[in-house]
């Protein structure tokens, strides 16, 4: 109980920067309009000891992007100025965030929805509600085959 | 052989051609000289025969001389006639100069001859039947008086009385002139009566003609009528339709026509029109009418059924007006049947094209309204599933934090002050999906028709004091100030006292909601025989694009303050489905930053006095 505490108090310092020289950090960004999935993703990414950044809005979230070029980033559908959908775009047409992996998380659940966010160019699209375990694992397989694919880059 | 045949073929054709000429003149010729031209060549014939008969005929070598002195002269006046058919006509065209010229020259013939008492008397046989049958009885007789005098001179000058040949040969040359006469006369009748066939066959044509112009029923009516004047040349007619045309809907009835050039003043025209007005009323039954009776002004009229061949039923009758003083000549029975089997055909085929034209018009409405069913269907469809969607992602999201927030309580325990948070969230998203499913099943509700309004006459102030002194208490715990300003003595109000009071809350509850600093304004006031009531806020305010769209089913504009639970995206619309139930308006009037003001209007119960009347009424 003691330690999740410190870990929740550790990672409280969101305006910390990232550190973008880092390839082997995992650094995620959350962008969703909702506060409470924020507040839910923020505490649980951070009590597993990932580097977590949170954005209101599509555009808010693109910026922060550009800026802090995390290894994965969260992203809802639905929000005001620029959706998911162009979020995702964009992010595929900026060189800088090549290799960026884009996870949907949206409360849209239809098929239709899901093969227009593959299309824009997402990695993985999961719906809400979520279990958080499911997504933890999904995380966590993604750093390690990540991990695996550059053993050199791990070396240093 | 071939070529002998030829010759015999060519000199044919030669002599039919000199024959054509003679007999039918040259072209051009007028029919009125046709007959002073055939006799031009009868002339020559005559004075080609008579040029040697003249050797056989005993004559005494003076005689002789004379008579040939006299044929000279004949062909001479034969050259000079000729020439006057062709040149002059109108010197020839009446007959009787050469009625003249031909008798004289032939008592000229007959006198050097040997006199009336020889055989040369014969030649004037020839002259009297030529003038009976050219020019009638009166002719005739005239040639053969002018003959009878010139014998008595001839018998005076030698001595003799006129005796027994005398008598015989003129009342010969008498009778001969008659029966050439009757000739003439049964000639005369009978081209008569062609020239007249082909009249009425002409105006048959003219008449039906006239039919085929249009399928239309109204104007083949009007066809008919005008065709039944012109084959009787009548001066106009009149349509009485029948009870198998009666029963069509919407024929025409008092249909008629007249002929203008012989109307000018219009009066037959009126005439037409009253009488033809009253035979649609059914007022003239003219079923089996006799076949002639006159108009009120007394002209004659004369009745035709329209009845088609193959059926016994009658179409229309048809009565054709003759002119003001007269008889109509009406057209031969086999005409009048053949134009008859006509009309009863175009007018058929008019009935035809009408039933045709009702059924196919029939055919394109249904298919439109079909298309029209089917657009709607499509369209509720589609806004059925835009709902479901909606619906399914609205929930979705606080079901979310609920799940996310109770997996991470039981998985990771955590310690008492993130408890206490994250069981808040738990509770307040749980209220939020509450709403939500709430609002949802009221909008369904009130679509779909299934919503129990109670209505009944309402006192706005006591229900706006009322509704004021909750939110007046939830504004002051947000630091704003509540204003109520409603005017006095607002007039009652047909309406549902809960559904009305769930538009206030909405509205006062978003204005608490998106305002962080200010006050809210609930206002109530009359205009006319409407009350308006607005919601004012100094709150975020809302874009102008957006002024309408926020009263759409899902729609949220703008930022939501994060620090308080999201609406469902339904409230605004809920208050426009119950505010136009109530046969008002609301809209918004607002400026982004500089707050919002929600108005609606609900109609006013004009006399108070009447106020129980009307409560009982809406109530029952």
């Amino acid at each position: 109980m003691e330690l999740v505490t410190e870990v929740v108090n550790a990672g409280g310092r969101s305006d910390e920067p990232l550190h973008m020289d880092e390839p082997r950090r995992r650094s995620v960004l959350i962008v969703d309009d909702e506060p409470y999935i924020l507040r839910a993703l923020m505490y649980l990414l951070r009590r597993e000891g990932y580097e977590v950044e949170v954005a209101a809005d599509g555009e808010e979230g693109l910026a922060r992007a550009q800026v802090l070029r995390p290894s994965v980033i969260f992203l809802d559908m639905m929000m005001p100025r620029l959706n998911g959908l162009q979020v995702v775009e964009r992010i595929r047409q900026d060189e800088t965030l090549a290799g960026t992996h884009v996870i949907m998380l949206t409360a849209r659940g239809q098929t239709a929805d899901r093969e227009a966010g593959l299309r824009a160019g997402a990695d993985e699209y999961l719906t809400k509600p979520f279990s958080p375990r499911d997504l933890l694992q999904r995380l966590e397989r993604h750093f390690a085959g990540r991990d695996a694919a550059s053993p050199e880059r791990a070396s240093t | 052989m071939n070529g002998r045949l030829t010759t015999r073929q060519r000199v044919l054709a030669w002599l039919r051609a000199v024959f054509a000429y003679h007999w039918g003149g040259p072209p051009g010729l007028p029919g009125s000289l046709r007959l002073e031209w055939r006799f031009v060549s009868i002339r020559w014939v005559g004075i080609a025969a008579v040029g040697p008969g003249l050797l056989l005929a005993h004559l005494t070598p003076g005689q002789l001389i004379d008579a040939y002195v006299v044929l000279a002269i004949a062909a001479i006046y034969n050259v000079v006639v000729h020439y006057l058919v062709l040149h002059h006509p109108s010197v020839v065209v009446s007959g009787y100069l050469t009625m003249v010229g031909d008798s004289l020259l032939n008592i000229a013939m007959v006198t050097v001859g040997g006199g009336f008492n020889s055989p040369m008397y014969y030649i004037l046989y020839t002259v009297t039947i030529s003038a009976a049958m050219r020019y009638g009885y009166a002719p005739g007789l005239l040639t053969a008086g002018m003959f009878a005098t010139f014998d008595v001179v001839e018998n005076l000058v030698v001595g003799i009385p006129p005796g027994g040949p005398f008598f015989f040969r003129n009342g010969f040359l008498a009778i001969t002139a008659i029966l050439a006469g009757y000739l003439r006369e049964q000639a005369q009748r009978a081209e008569g009566a062609l020239e007249r066939r082909l009249h009425q066959a002409n105006r048959l044509n003219e008449a039906t003609a006239l039919l085929g112009a249009s399928l239309d029923l109204d104007d083949v009516l009007q066809a008919v009528t005008n065709a039944t004047c012109r084959l009787y040349d009548g001066d106009g007619a009149v349509l009485f339709p029948g009870a198998s045309l009666l029963d069509r809907d919407a024929v025409m009835t008092g249909v008629r026509w007249v002929n203008g050039a012989r109307d000018p003043s219009g009066q037959l025209l009126a005439e037409l029109h009253v009488l033809a007005a009253r035979a649609g009323d059914g007022l003239v039954d003219v079923g089996g009418a006799p076949s002639s009776s006159s108009t009120e002004s007394g002209r004659k009229m004369y009745f035709l059924d329209l009845i088609p061949p193959a059926r016994p039923d009658r179409l229309a009758t048809l009565a054709v007006v003759g002119p003001p003083n007269g008889d109509l000549e009406q057209p031969d029975p086999d005409i009048i049947q053949s134009f008859v089997e006509r009309v009863a055909l175009a007018v058929e085929k008019a009935l035809l094209y009408r039933t045709l034209a009702a059924r196919s018009s029939d055919l394109q409405h249904a298919y439109a309204d079909l298309a029209r069913a089917h657009d709607e269907l499509v369209r509720v469809d589609e806004m059925k599933t835009n709902f479901l969607a909606n619906v399914s992602h609205e929930i979705r999201t606080p079901l979310s934090s609920i799940r996310s927030f109770s997996e991470i309580l039981l998985t990771y325990g955590t310690d008492s002050v993130v408890q206490q948070e994250f069981l808040t969230i738990i509770n307040s998203e749980s209220e939020r999906l509450t709403r939500l499913l709430n609002d949802v099943l009221d909008v369904t509700k009130i679509e779909s028709g299934r919503v129990q309004w109670h209505m009944e006459a309402l006192d706005l102030n006591s229900l706006l004091a009322e509704t004021a002194r909750t939110y007046a208490i939830q504004a002051k715990e947000a630091g704003l100030t509540f204003c109520y300003d409603v005017a006095a003595g607002l007039p009652p109000v047909n309406g549902d006292r809960d559904r009305l009071q769930q538009v206030l809350g909405n509205l006062l509850n978003n204005a608490v909601k998106f305002t962080r600093e200010g006050t809210i304004t609930l206002r109530a006031a009359l205009a006319a025989d409407e009350v308006y009531i607005s919601v004012s806020d100094t709150g975020i305010g809302i874009a102008p694009r957006d002024h309408e769209r926020i009263f759409d089913k899902f729609e949220q504009v703008g930022e939501v303050m994060t620090d308080k639970p999201k609406g469902t995206g339904l409230g605004l619309s809920i208050c426009r489905e119950i505010v136009d139930h109530h046969g008002g308006r609301i809209w918004v009037e607002s400026e982004k930053g500089k707050g919002s003001t929600f108005t609606f209007s609900l109609i006013g119960m004009s006399q108070p006095r009447e106020q129980p009347a009307l409560a009982t009424a809406a109530v029952g």
